[in-house]
């Protein structure tokens, strides 16, 4: 403990939250879960009821606490007297802040007490009590675990949440891995979320398509965030700060896609002495390193992960394994005292295989994604525009991006090639006034994406997994939205939204209105309901029914591929049973119009034809109980029950490949001194699945010698299928396990850790394979077998 | 070099399609399908068009020929051809070896008519089970016969085959088949086609030096694009595209526009 007085200043920071949906969380608040030191960055909210005033208080220092000086900045120096903050050391460990306010203003506090960075707004005090339990503990990290409590409280308390939910970095480690850490795999576990197998990391949502699902990285857009075919996604697990999944009444800042968005925030470091961490496992190389400047209103943070299986089979065999993938991501992010911040993230990822230098011979292939992405927010008080008063504060928020997707195939002599590029740019900006009971939020977006997709093959047996088709588009949107909270009493939350989209080339505008409510009927109970109407002018060319998706294949709308539409209504109950520990139930019903649905017979050489117009309905409930907070146990019970159908042009109805009646996810870890025990128990219905019900051998006609022949030295065997998706997988099972250690060693905090997926090895087929040359058979191409894995990760 | 670095590629397809296969469970099914096969092609080019008509019960042991079908073509001006059924074993070659069986033939020259460019087709069949199958094509069009092309050299390690042909009225695709003692290498395009000598498919060259390839270059209909254009999906098993009524299978036509005969060495 001497160490930690002698290393640094004490820093107390407030950061006092947003309103509802206003804004995203601010990144102070994140940075508080990962000092990634090893020292303690606590907190401990405590509110008067329930209203929206929200407080974080994070000591990093516990031994000079009290010396903590608050002091205000001098711009509200004419609010001061609606101001009052006290700061009491009471013991090396514990400090009280009480803050009074009695309007709404913006404030922030820090030993050197300059910055703005939030707003409170409450008539009434606001007590915040930090309490630093590196006395206890000065290694493990519970607050990792209470921020998780704390943010999941505040966002009951002072937003709607219909759909929405939200984890840590930390928290989504938490649950056993397949080889390494993955967001994306983590999300799967969530109700509402099922994956068409364990070879992608794709998902679907309330039974929507893979491709509808929004995914933003820091509030960038990302589209195809996969490597090796699925098997891993693209985010670097130290990089990861907090995942939010909203499932449905999507608020209308979000556009483009029907049925989720998840948003990836970048951690941001705390601490101001360089450190990061170090991660092996048996896929890859982590590596990342970040820290604080400009006494901690900057920060930044830059990792790397590359596989290397190839850099060890090339030592004794040179290219003898030529497939690699590699990310590489940065995150900077600079507060400035007049209520300015700036982030900027980077990030580059690859997939690379083969040799493929432009020419033709030779066979391989990469694809990867690109992301740059800047935002520039400013917090004012009392702001005024054209003399007029527009609020008691306001953040104005700026944004320009610039996305990439590339995916390069060579086979053969180009006998087969695919080349599909995404080109996206966007800049986008919102202003929210915070007045009274609204906030009111206004914004815009305006986007452009060059699509290119070439996809040629002289022969088909790569069948549906990689579409053969020629297109190029080039989309533009213009979106216009605007959204207002209103809290007309203490109990009522209310948000309504209504988003303009005018799409090009295609002409298609629409209005997509959103409205949901939250109802408390105690200070822990709460209805929610909303509805919402969506819009999706990109669309994937990757078919549902394939159990591996190696890419999202990535098209626009055009005169032939309409915009597709859905709507939804969702309800649901949620109740904090404790503190740390909530019960969350929805049911959602979701129509949609003119889904579009690749083609089956599409062909590679007539444009217009990739996509079969359908309609179809989802709808079902989700059950969530929920574990949070600082104790031995975290983890979550999560079960769905949904029920999808699709109707095709002509009338006919079927069940799509997603739809999984139920699914059932417990995910626990448990604590036990230096050990974290981790468990997750999946069961779940059988996915639809078309039956093979026989083959036949077909010939090729030979025009130089007017025979029919066989092109193989066997007869070509050909399939008959039986009824669309007539048949069902079974019910899948698995249950994965995983130990990890935390320990220190040589100055840094060494956890090594072994993860077993399907410890009970439970055949649980992906597909059926059939084969009818000699005597009929069926094979399960399988899910995950049973894989121990195994792994370190190192913070120093 | 080149060769060397596919291979290993596919070795690595090889062993990630091993991994997981390595786990799977099989069990024996027994198929049962009761289906009528047809493969009917209109070629321009020849007098004779075969027919083969089969019953499939699923089991592709179990495939065989139908004898005692009534096969006829009706032509534009709504004349009935009607097939022969002979037994033949060069008609239907499954490598290795011939396959003797039942087809059906229809001698144009028998009736004294000539197939008439963009001319719409049925086909008509009625097995001795009562059962019936229906299908028509429209003939792309075609100006006139091919002459007989003149043999060429052609070096496999050096030289392509550059292809370039005019869009043919009516035609759906277009084929490029090579065909040599070593069996059929064909691939669609839409109107031009650049082969290395050392290009190749999943499974065979189209190349062999030593022998003499036949190249032809087909203008072909809906039906018969539409059924050899894919293969079956490894994963879901969907398979060719049939426009027939009452059976498996295609009636197609087609129409050469190009032809090359080379000699590889």
């Amino acid at each position: 403990m001497r160490a930690f007085a002698r290393v640094a200043p004490a820093v107390a920071l407030i950061a006092l939250g947003h309103v509802a949906g206003a804004q995203r969380p601010d990144s102070s608040f994140a940075a508080l879960r990962s000092d990634g030191n090893g020292i303690p960055a606590l907190q401990t909210l405590i509110t008067d009821g329930f209203a929206e005033q929200t407080a974080a208080v994070a000591f990093t220092r516990v031994a000079t606490l009290a010396r903590l000086n608050l002091t205000l900045d001098p711009q509200l120096a004419a609010l001061s007297s609606k101001i009052s903050i006290a700061a009491r050391p009471r013991t090396a460990a514990v400090a009280l802040v009480e803050i009074a306010m009695q309007s709404h203003v913006s404030v922030r506090v820090s030993t050197r007490g300059q910055i703005v960075v939030g707003e409170a707004r409450t008539a009434s005090p606001t007590r915040a009590v930090a309490r630093d339990t590196s006395i206890s503990s000065p290694v493990a990290l519970p607050a990792m675990r209470s921020e998780a409590a704390q943010f999941e409280q505040q966002r009951f308390e002072s937003t709607e949440t219909l759909g929405a939910i939200s984890m840590t970095g930390v928290g989504l480690r938490s649950a056993p891995m397949f080889i390494e850490p993955d967001v994306l795999r983590s999300v799967q576990l969530l109700p509402g979320i099922e994956a068409r197998s364990d070879w992608s990391a794709g998902f679907n949502v309330h039974g929507g398509e893979s491709d509808q699902n929004l995914i933003l990285l820091d509030g960038y857009p990302i589209y195809s965030p996969f490597h090796l075919g699925g098997l891993f996604s693209t985010f670097i697990g130290p990089t990861v700060g907090r995942v939010e999944l909203r499932k449905g009444s999507l608020p209308v800042r979000y556009g483009g896609r029907l049925s989720s968005v998840l948003d990836v925030t970048s951690a941001e470091p705390l601490s101001d002495r360089l450190h990061g961490t170090m991660e092996v496992s048996l896929a890859s190389a982590i590596g990342s390193v970040g820290r604080t400047f400009a006494d901690g209103d900057g920060s930044w943070m830059i990792a790397g992960r590359r596989t290397y299986a190839d850099a060890v089979i090339n030592l004794y065999k040179r290219d003898a394994f030529p497939y690699h993938f590699q990310d590489v991501q940065a995150h900077l992010a600079r507060r400035f005292g007049n209520g300015t911040r700036i982030s900027v993230t980077a990030y580059d990822g690859l997939d690379a295989g083969g040799l493929v230098d432009g020419s033709q011979d030779e066979v391989g292939g990469n694809w990867g994604n690109s992301v740059v992405g800047v935002t520039v927010s400013k917090t004012a008080v009392a702001p005024q525009a054209f003399g007029r008063a527009l609020g008691d504060s306001a953040t104005f928020e700026q944004r320009l991006s610039f996305t990439r997707f590339s995916t390069r195939l060579d086979v053969f002599d180009a006998l087969a090639r695919a080349d599909n590029r995404v080109a996206d740019i966007r800049v986008g900006g919102s202003a929210s006034l915070f007045s009274g009971s609204h906030t009111r939020t206004f914004g815009y977006e305006l986007a452009q994406q060059r699509i290119s997709y070439q996809t040629m093959a002289a022969f088909s047996v790569l069948g549906g997994v990689l579409p053969l088709d020629s297109l190029r588009f080039r989309n533009g949107s213009i979106s216009l939205f605007a959204d207002d909270v209103w809290r007309p009493t203490a109990a009522l939350i209310v948000e309504g939204g209504l988003r303009l989209d005018a799409v090009t080339p295609t002409g298609w505008h629409g209005l997509s209105p959103r409205v949901s409510a939250k109802y408390f009927l105690s200070p822990r109970l709460a209805i929610t309901a909303g509805a919402g109407s969506y819009a999706q002018w990109l669309h994937s060319l990757g078919r549902e029914e394939e159990p591996v998706q190696p890419f999202t294949y990535w098209v626009g709308s055009d005169a032939n591929t309409p915009v597709s539409r859905a709507r939804d209504v969702t309800a649901g109950i949620e109740r904090w049973i404790t503190p740390t520990r909530m019960l969350h139930m929805e049911a959602f019903y979701k129509r949609y119009q003119d889904l579009l649905i690749p083609n089956t017979k599409d062909d590679q050489l007539a444009a217009g034809d990739e996509f079969l117009r359908s309609g179809g309905t989802s709808y079902g409930v989700d059950f969530l109980l929920r574990q949070l907070g600082s104790g031995p146990f975290t983890g979550w019970i999560g079960y769905s029950y949904a029920l999808n159908t699709r109707v095709t042009a002509d009338g006919a109805h079927y069940f799509p490949t997603q739809d999984r009646r139920h699914n059932l996810n417990a995910v626990g870890s448990w604590r036990a001194g230096q050990y974290t025990l981790g468990a997750r128990i999946n069961l779940a219905s059988g996915l639809p699945t078309t039956p093979v019900i026989g083959g036949f051998a077909r010939s090729r006609y030979n025009p130089a010698t007017h025979r029919w022949v066989s092109t193989t030295s066997t007869p070509t065997e050909e399939s008959i299928q039986g009824p669309l998706n007539s048949a069902r997988l079974p019910w899948y099972e698995r249950i994965d396990v995983s130990v990890n250690r935390s320990g220190r060693l040589f100055g840094a905090d060494v956890s090594p850790y072994l993860s077993v997926v399907n410890v009970l090895n439970s055949r649980n087929p992906a597909a059926y394979i059939y084969s009818f040359t000699g005597q009929p058979k069926q094979a399960s191409f399988p899910n995950l077998p049973f894989i121990p894995t195994f792994g370190v990760s190192i913070a120093y | 070099l080149h060769t060397d670095i596919a291979h290993r590629w596919r070795a690595l397809l090889a062993l990630a399609a091993v991994l997981p296969v390595a786990c799977v469970d099989q069990q024996i099914i027994a198929p049962k399908v009761d289906a009528i096969f047809v493969q009917a092609v209109l070629d321009v080019s020849t007098n004779d068009q075969y027919v083969t008509v089969e019953t499939v019960d699923g089991t592709i042991k179990h495939q065989k020929a139908i004898p005692g079908a009534q096969v006829a073509v009706i032509t534009p001006d709504g004349h009935t051809l009607a097939a022969e059924e002979i037994v033949d074993s060069e008609t239907v070659v499954i490598s290795p070896a011939p396959r003797v069986t039942t087809v059906y033939r229809l001698s144009l020259a028998k009736y004294g008519v000539g197939l008439i460019a963009g001319g719409a087709y049925q086909l008509r069949i009625l097995l001795p089970d009562g059962r019936q199958v229906r299908g028509s094509t429209i003939i792309p069009r075609f100006d006139s016969a091919l002459a007989p092309p003149t043999p060429e050299p052609f070096d496999v390690s050096r030289d392509t085959l550059a292809l370039v042909w005019p869009r043919v009225t009516g035609a759906s695709g277009y084929e490029v088949t090579i065909s040599s003692q070593r069996g059929l290498f064909s691939l669609f395009a839409d109107t031009a086609v650049s082969l290395a000598g050392d290009v190749r498919n999943v499974d065979r060259r189209a190349f062999y030096a030593g022998l003499t390839h036949q190249v032809v270059v087909s203008a072909v209909d809906e039906n018969y694009y539409d059924y050899f254009r894919r293969s079956t999906d490894f994963f879901t098993g969907e398979g060719p595209i049939g426009h027939l009524d009452g059976a498996l299978g295609v009636f197609g036509s087609i129409v050469p526009i190009a032809s090359r005969t080379l000699i590889v060495h």
